[in-house]
C-alpha cells in the first residue's frame, strides 16, 4: 500500500486527539471527583444518581428535622406526664390524710392553699409547649389546655357561648350524702327543743357530676340502651324512641328541672333542697354541675346505661378546661349591638379523639408524637379539687358558726344558755356530719386520683413504647443513611487513587504519542539527498 | 534512413518531457498541503517511430508527454461522502444532545429533580408545624424554585430549536452558493476538455465543493459523456436534481405562518426547491446535518395528532373523533393558527375547543377557509396535525416537560383544592398555575366536561414554560391549604374547626413523592429519571455513532490520500529521477552536437 506523508499526519493527528480526548476526560474525573458529568457518559449511574440522592435528601430530612423533633415533642410530653403522675400521687397522699383524720381541721386557709396550689400545678402541666406548641391539646396546638384567664360571662360586650355535649355512664353515678336541715340560731329562744327539732340528718341522693361547674342551662339528657334506644328528657318533659327511631308512646314522664344553691340557701322556705330529687325527675344545679336523679329514672338508667347530656356554659374560671378538648362541642360568639347580643361566628369542634398528629419517620412509618390530654389528664382531677374546696369551707362555715354561738353563749341572757347550748349541740353534730361527707370526698378522692392515676400510667407506657419506636426508627434510618451514601459515592464518585493513575496514564499515552508524531515527521529522502 | 539531425531531435524532445515531468513534481510538490488536490502525473509514452524500409525496421523517435492526469479514483470519493454525511448527522446529534443535556444540570443535583426534591422536603417539614409561616415560606419558594427550573427547561429548549431553525437557514445558503459554483466551474471545465485538455485542477476544486456538499445532506454526482465531447455534470440532493451541468437550482427558505406543535417557536423555516418541487425535510435518506437539524428540530417521537372526522362540503368546522390523543397532559397542537391534514388536503383553523363526550374527547377545529369536498366523497377522512417524526427531538423533550408540568400541577392541585387554609377558608385555590400568553394573567383552570371548553382554560395552557405557583399564595403563605375542608363548606356561618394541626392536605401532598399512579413510569421522580435516562441514551448513542463514524471517515480519508496524496519523498524521487534523465537527455544533445561537429567540420576535410 502507498503511504503518504499526508496520511501519516492526519493519522498522527487523529492519534494525538483521542489521546487528548481521553486525557481530558480523565481530568474532569480527577478534578471534580465525579464519574461521569452529563448523564450520556453513563446513563445508568446518572439515573441511580438521581435516585439515590433522591432518597438521601429524603433520609437527611427524617434524620435532621421530622425524628429529632419527634422525639423532642415526646420527650417533653414525658416530663410533663412525669409530673403529672407526681401531682396525683400526692393529691392521692393528701386524701389518704383526709380519709385518715391526720388532717388537721384547723387553718382553712392552709388546707385550701394546698388544694389551689394543686389546681395552679396542674394547670402549669397541662400547657406545657413545646416550642410554643401545647403538646397535649391535639391538633390545636396554638389553643391552651386549659383557660389562662377567666372568660367574659353574658353581662359583657361580647362573649363565648359553648354547648357542650358530655357523654357519662350509669358507672359514674355515685352516691352523694347531703345534710338535710340544721339548727339556725333564733334571737330570743329559751327552749332548747326548738333547736333540738332542727337536727341535721344525711340523705343520699343519686348523683352525676358533670365536668363542668357553674353552667348556663342544661338543655337535655338523653339516656341510651344498649340497642340505640333512647329516651330524651328536657325541662318540657320526655320523648322515646325506639333502636329505629320511632318514637315509644306512652313516654315516661321524667322531666329537667333547674336548681340552684344559692336560692335554697338564702330561702330555705320556699325553695326545695336541691339534693332532694322527686322519683321522675332529673334535677341539675347550675353553681356545681351536677346531675340528680330520682330513683324512677335511676331504675331506667340500669338499662339505659349511656346518660349524655348537653349544656351550655359562658363563665369559665382560669383553670378550666377548654371544652374543645375533650368534648365534640360548639362555640358561639355573640357581641352586643345596641344592647342585644347578636350571633357573630359559630364553630363547630369534632371529637378530639382523632387528632394524632403523625411525623413522617420514613417513606413507610409514621409516629403520632402527640398525647391528647383526654387520654391522659383526668378532668376529673380539677373537679375533685373544686369539690373538696367547697366541702373544707362547709366544714369550716359550721366551725365558725360554733364559735360565734360559743361568744353568744357568754353574752347571752341566762334564760337563753340552755337553747344556746343545745344550738351550739345541733351545731356539733352538723360539724360531724359535714366532716363525715368531707371524709366521703377525700374516700372518693382517692378513688379518682387512683383512675387518673391509672389513665396517666397508660399515656405513659404508650409514648414511652412510641419513644423506642422513634428511637428504633432513627437507628436504621442512619444505617440506611450510611449505606445510600455509599452506593453513591460507589457509583458517582471516582476513588481518587484511580483517578491520579488513571489520569496519568492518559497523560502518558498522549506525550507518547506527541513524541511519535515529532520523530515521524521530522525527517524525509531530503535530509539524506545532497 | 532518417534525417541526419534526427538524433538532436530526440534528445530536444527528452529535454521537453522530462521538463513537463519536473515542472509536475514542482506543482505536485508546491501543492503538497492544498485541500482538496489531488497528485498529477505526467504520463510519458515513446513517440511513433519512424517505419523505414530497411533491414532493421522502425526507428524510435525519442519520448512525448501524452497528457497530464489526476491520480483520482471515483470510488473512494463516493465512500468518503456517504460516510461523511453519517458522520455530520452524528456530529450534529451529538452536539445538539450535549447542549440539552447540559441544561438539564441533574447531574451535578441542580436541575429539576433536585428543586422537587427540595421541594418534598420542606413539604415533609411543614407537616410537622403546620402553623409555622416559616416553613410555609420555604415550601412556596422551593416550589418556586422547582417551577422555575421547568421554565428555564422550557426556555432552554426552545433557544436551542431557534438555533436549529438558524442553522437550517444558513445551510440552504451554503447549499445555494455551492450550487451556484459548481454550475460555474463545470462551464470552465468544459471549455477546457472541448479542445482535449485534462481540468484536472479545476476538477478537483468541483469534487472538494461536492465533498463539502456531503456534509449536509447525502449527494450523488454522475458524469455523462455527450456527443460533442463536452460532458454533462449531474449533482443530486437526496434524489433531488442540485446542479445539472450549467444550470441549478436553489432552495428558497420561507417562515412558515402555520405551526403544528403548541410549542414550537415561531417562524419555523420551511425548504422548498426553486423549480417548484417539495423538500423533502421528513425524508429518512436526506442524510447529513440537514436531516439531523429537521430531526432535533421537529422530532416528536412519532406522536402526532390524528383522529378522523366527517366531511361535509362548505363546513367551517371540523369535529375530531377517535382522536389518539385522550389527555389533556399530552395534548401538545397549537393552539392558533394550526395546520390540519384533511385527508390530502391542508387546511389552516384559527382556533379549537374540547369536549368529554361520553369520556372520549372531541376536538372541534374552527376553520379559516370552508372544507371543499369536490375532489372527494364524503364521508370518514383521517385527519392529523404534523407528521410522524420518529427521531426525539425538541418537540418530543417538550411534549415530555409539559406532560410532567401538567400532570404534576394537577395531581397537586386537586388534592390543595380540598384543603382549608389557615383562615380556615376553603378558597379552593390552586397551588400552582400558568398563565395567559397575551394578558400574562393567571389560567382559570377547569376540567374538559360535555361543554366545549376552550382549550387554554383547561390544563393544556399550562405548560413547562409558564408554569407558576399561585401569587395569592406567594403574597400570603397562611392561604396555602393544609387542614380537611369542612363537611358542608358552603355555610359561611358554621366554621368546622379541627385545629391548627390538622395536616391532612399536607400529608396527601407530601405523599405525591411516591405516588407511583401519577405517571405510567410511576412516581414524579421516576419520570424525571428515565426522562434522563431516555436523553442520556439518546446523547451516549450519538456519541458512540460519532465515534465509529469517525473511524470510518478516517479510513476512506486514508485510502484516498494513499491514492491520491502528495508524498514528499515520492516527489523528491521524482525530483532526482527527472533531473537525471533530463541531465541524460541534455547529454544526448551534447553528443549528438560532437557528431555533427565530426561530421560537418571534421569529416571529409
Amino acid at each position: 500500500m502507498r503511504v503518504t506523508g499526508q496520511m501519516i499526519t492526519t493519522n498522527m493527528m487523529s492519534n494525538i486527539n483521542r489521546n487528548k480526548v481521553n486525557m481530558n476526560k480523565k481530568g474532569d474525573q480527577y478534578a471534580t471527583g465525579q464519574a461521569i458529568q452529563k448523564p450520556s457518559d453513563d446513563p445508568v449511574i446518572a439515573v441511580r444518581t438521581l435516585k439515590y440522592r433522591t432518597q438521601l435528601t429524603k433520609i437527611e430530612q427524617y434524620l435532621e428535622s421530622n425524628i429529632p423533633e419527634a422525639l423532642s415533642w415526646m420527650e417533653i410530653t414525658e416530663e410533663a406526664l412525669g409530673g403529672v403522675s407526681d401531682l396525683i400521687r400526692n393529691i392521692n397522699t393528701y386524701c389518704n390524710y383526709g380519709v385518715n383524720g391526720y388532717l388537721e381541721l384547723t387553718d382553712r386557709n392552709s388546707i385550701i392553699t394546698t388544694l389551689e396550689e394543686y389546681k395552679e400545678q396542674l394547670f402549669e402541666l397541662g400547657n406545657t409547649d413545646y416550642a410554643g406548641r401545647y403538646v397535649f391539646t391535639g391538633y390545636r396546638t396554638d389553643t391552651p389546655l386549659m383557660f389562662e384567664e377567666a372568660t367574659n360571662g353574658t353581662d359583657k360586650e361580647s362573649y363565648t357561648t359553648y354547648t357542650i355535649t358530655e357523654n357519662l355512664k350509669y358507672e359514674d353515678i355515685i352516691s352523694k350524702s347531703y345534710i338535710v336541715g340544721g339548727a339556725e340560731y333564733q334571737a330570743g329562744v329559751t327552749n332548747p327543743d326548738t333547736y333540738v327539732a332542727m337536727a341535721p340528718s344525711i340523705e343520699k341522693a343519686n348523683k352525676l357530676k358533670l365536668s363542668y361547674g357553674n353552667l348556663d342551662a342544661v338543655t337535655s339528657v338523653t339516656l341510651t340502651d344498649k340497642n340505640g334506644a333512647t329516651i330524651t328528657v328536657d325541662t318540657t318533659g320526655t320523648t322515646a324512641k325506639d333502636k329505629d327511631g320511632v318514637a315509644v308512646n306512652p313516654a315516661p314522664s321524667y322531666i329537667l328541672d333547674r336548681r340552684s344553691i344559692a336560692d335554697y340557701e338564702n330561702d330555705p322556705a320556699n325553695n326545695t333542697n336541691p339534693y332532694e330529687a322527686g322519683p321522675d325527675e332529673i334535677i341539675y344545679i347550675e353553681e356545681t354541675g351536677e346531675l340528680i336523679l330520682g330513683e324512677n329514672v335511676m331504675a331506667t338508667a340500669v338499662t339505659y346505661y349511656n346518660i349524655s347530656t348537653t349544656y351550655s356554659k359562658t363563665e369559665f374560671e382560669k383553670g378550666d378546661i377548654l371544652p374543645e378538648h375533650y368534648f365534640a362541642c360548639t362555640a358561639q360568639y355573640y357581641k352586643k349591638e345596641g344592647g342585644n347580643a347578636v350571633l357573630k361566628e359559630t364553630i363547630h369542634y369534632t371529637e378530639p379523639s382523632v387528632q394524632n398528629i403523625e411525623y413522617e419517620m420514613n417513606n413507610t412509618q409514621k409516629l403520632t408524637v402527640n398525647t391528647l390530654a383526654k387520654d391522659a389528664i383526668s378532668s376529673e382531677l380539677c373537679t375533685k379539687i373544686d369539690e373538696l374546696i367547697s366541702a373544707v369551707n362547709v366544714v369550716f362555715n359550721v366551725k365558725d358558726k360554733i364559735t360565734k354561738a360559743e361568744t353568744t353563749l357568754k353574752t347571752a341572757p341566762e334564760n337563753e344558755k340552755e337553747a344556746i347550748k343545745a344550738y351550739i349541740e345541733q351545731l356539733e353534730t352538723e360539724k360531724v356530719l359535714a366532716e363525715k361527707i368531707l371524709t366521703e370526698h377525700f374516700e372518693n378522692g382517692i378513688t379518682v386520683t387512683k383512675e387518673a392515676e391509672e389513665k396517666n400510667n397508660v399515656a405513659v407506657a404508650d409514648i414511652g413504647a412510641r419513644y423506642t419506636r422513634g428511637q428504633l426508627i432513627e437507628s436504621r434510618m442512619q444505617e440506611q443513611e450510611t449505606t445510600i451514601t455509599e452506593l453513591l459515592s460507589d457509583i458517582f464518585y471516582v476513588d481518587l487513587e484511580d483517578a491520579i493513575i488513571e489520569f496519568n496514564s492518559a497523560q502518558l499515552y498522549y506525550n507518547a504519542s506527541l513524541q511519535c508524531a515529532s520523530k515521524i515527521t521530522q525527517n524525509s529522502l531530503l535530509d539524506y539527498l545532497r | 534512413m532518417p534525417n541526419t539531425f534526427f538524433g538532436l531531435s530526440i534528445g530536444k524532445k527528452g529535454l521537453y518531457a522530462y521538463q513537463a515531468a519536473l515542472n509536475t513534481t514542482a506543482h505536485n510538490a508546491s501543492n503538497i498541503d492544498t485541500e482538496g488536490y489531488t497528485r498529477q502525473q505526467t504520463n510519458r509514452t515513446a513517440e511513433v517511430p519512424l517505419s523505414l524500409t530497411s533491414k532493421y525496421g522502425m526507428i524510435g523517435s525519442g519520448v512525448v508527454v501524452s497528457s497530464i492526469t489526476s491520480i483520482r479514483d471515483a470510488y473512494f470519493d463516493t465512500k468518503y461522502r456517504f460516510n461523511n454525511a453519517i458522520l455530520a448527522d452524528n456530529n450534529t446529534k451529538a452536539y445538539y444532545l450535549d447542549t440539552i443535556q447540559s441544561y438539564f444540570s441533574e447531574v451535578n443535583a441542580e436541575g429539576v429533580s433536585a428543586g422537587l426534591d427540595s421541594m418534598f422536603t420542606a413539604l415533609s417539614g411543614l407537616s410537622n408545624d403546620v402553623g409555622n409561616t416559616t416553613i410555609r415560606t420555604e415550601l412556596t419558594s422551593t416550589s418556586k424554585t422547582f417551577a422555575e427550573s421547568l421554565n428555564y427547561l422550557y426556555d432552554s429548549l426552545q433557544t436551542t430549536q431557534t438555533e436549529l431553525n438558524q442553522e437550517i437557514k444558513t445551510i440552504a445558503g451554503q447549499i445555494n452558493a455551492y450550487a451556484e459554483e459548481i454550475a460555474s466551474i463545470t462551464r470552465q471545465i468544459n471549455t477546457v476538455e472541448v479542445r482535449g485538455d485534462n481540468a484536472n485542477d479545476l476538477r478537483d476544486k468541483r469534487e472538494l465543493i461536492v465533498d463539502k456538499l456531503s456534509e449536509f445532506a447525502n449527494v450523488s454526482t454522475t458524469e455523462i459523456e455527450t456527443d460533442y465531447s463536452v460532458a454533462q455534470y449531474i449533482v443530486k440532493i437526496d434524489g433531488a436534481v442540485l446542479v445539472d451541468t450549467y444550470e441549478y437550482f436553489t432552495l428558497e427558505v420561507t417562515a412558515k405562518e402555520t405551526s403544528v406543535n403548541q410549542n414550537d417557536v415561531e417562524g419555523l423555516y420551511e425548504l422548498k426547491w426553486s423549480s417548484g418541487q417539495g423538500f423533502g425535510s421528513g425524508s429518512p435518506t436526506l442524510g447529513g446535518k440537514l436531516q439531523s437539524l429537521f430531526e432535533l428540530r421537529d422530532g416528536n417521537n412519532n406522536k402526532n395528532f390524528n383522529g378522523k372526522t366527517q366531511l361535509a362540503d362548505g363546513a367551517t368546522e371540523i369535529v375530531v373523533t377517535g382522536a389518539n390523543i385522550q389527555s389533556i397532559a399530552e395534548l401538545n397542537i397549537p393552539n392558533e393558527d394550526g395546520l390540519l391534514s384533511v385527508g390530502s388536503k391542508q387546511y389552516e383553523y384559527d382556533s379549537f375547543e374540547i369536549k368529554n363526550v361520553n369520556g372520549e374527547y372531541q376536538y372541534i377545529f374552527k376553520l379559516k377557509e370552508p372544507l371543499k369536498t369536490t375532489d372527494a366523497t364524503n364521508g370518514e377522512v383521517d385527519i392529523k396535525i404534523g407528521e410522524e417524526v420518529p427521531y426525539k427531538g425538541i418537540p418530543y423533550y417538550m411534549e415530555q416537560i409539559n406532560q410532567f408540568a401538567r400532570t404534576f400541577a394537577k395531581s397537586f392541585n386537586d388534592i390543595h383544592k380540598e384543603g382549608k387554609d389557615l383562615y380556615g377558608k376553603c378558597e379552593q385555590l390552586d397551588f400552582f398555575t400558568g398563565t395567559y400568553a397575551g394578558t400574562g394573567k393567571e389560567l382559570e383552570l377547569s376540567e374538559v366536561d360535555q361543554n366545549a371548553t376552550k382549550p387554554l382554560d383547561t390544563y393544556y395552557g399550562l405548560t413547562a414554560g409558564n408554569i407558576k405557583v399561585k401569587n395569592a399564595l406567594l403574597e400570603d403563605v397562611k392561604k396555602i391549604a393544609s387542614a380537611l375542608k369542612d363537611p358542608n363548606p358552603n355555610d359561611p356561618n358554621i366554621n368546622t374547626d379541627t385545629g391548627l394541626e390538622d395536616n391532612t392536605i399536607i400529608r396527601q401532598l407530601s405523599e405525591l413523592q411516591n405516588d407511583v399512579t401519577m405517571f405510567k413510569q410511576g412516581t414524579p421522580s421516576s419520570f424525571l429519571e428515565s426522562f434522563i435516562a431516555v436523553l442520556g441514551v439518546a446523547g451516549k448513542e450519538a456519541n458512540t455513532f460519532l465515534e465509529r463514524q469517525e473511524a470510518i471517515v478516517a479510513n476512506a480519508e486514508q485510502q484516498r490520500y494513499s491514492v491520491s496524496g502528495v508524498d514528499q519523498d515520492e516527489e523528491a524521487m521524482d525530483l532526482v529521477k527527472f533531473k537525471n534523465a533530463y541531465d541524460l537527455c541534455s547529454k544526448v544533445i551534447s553528443v549528438m552536437n560532437e557528431i555533427y561537429d565530426k561530421l560537418i567540420n571534421q569529416t571529409g576535410l
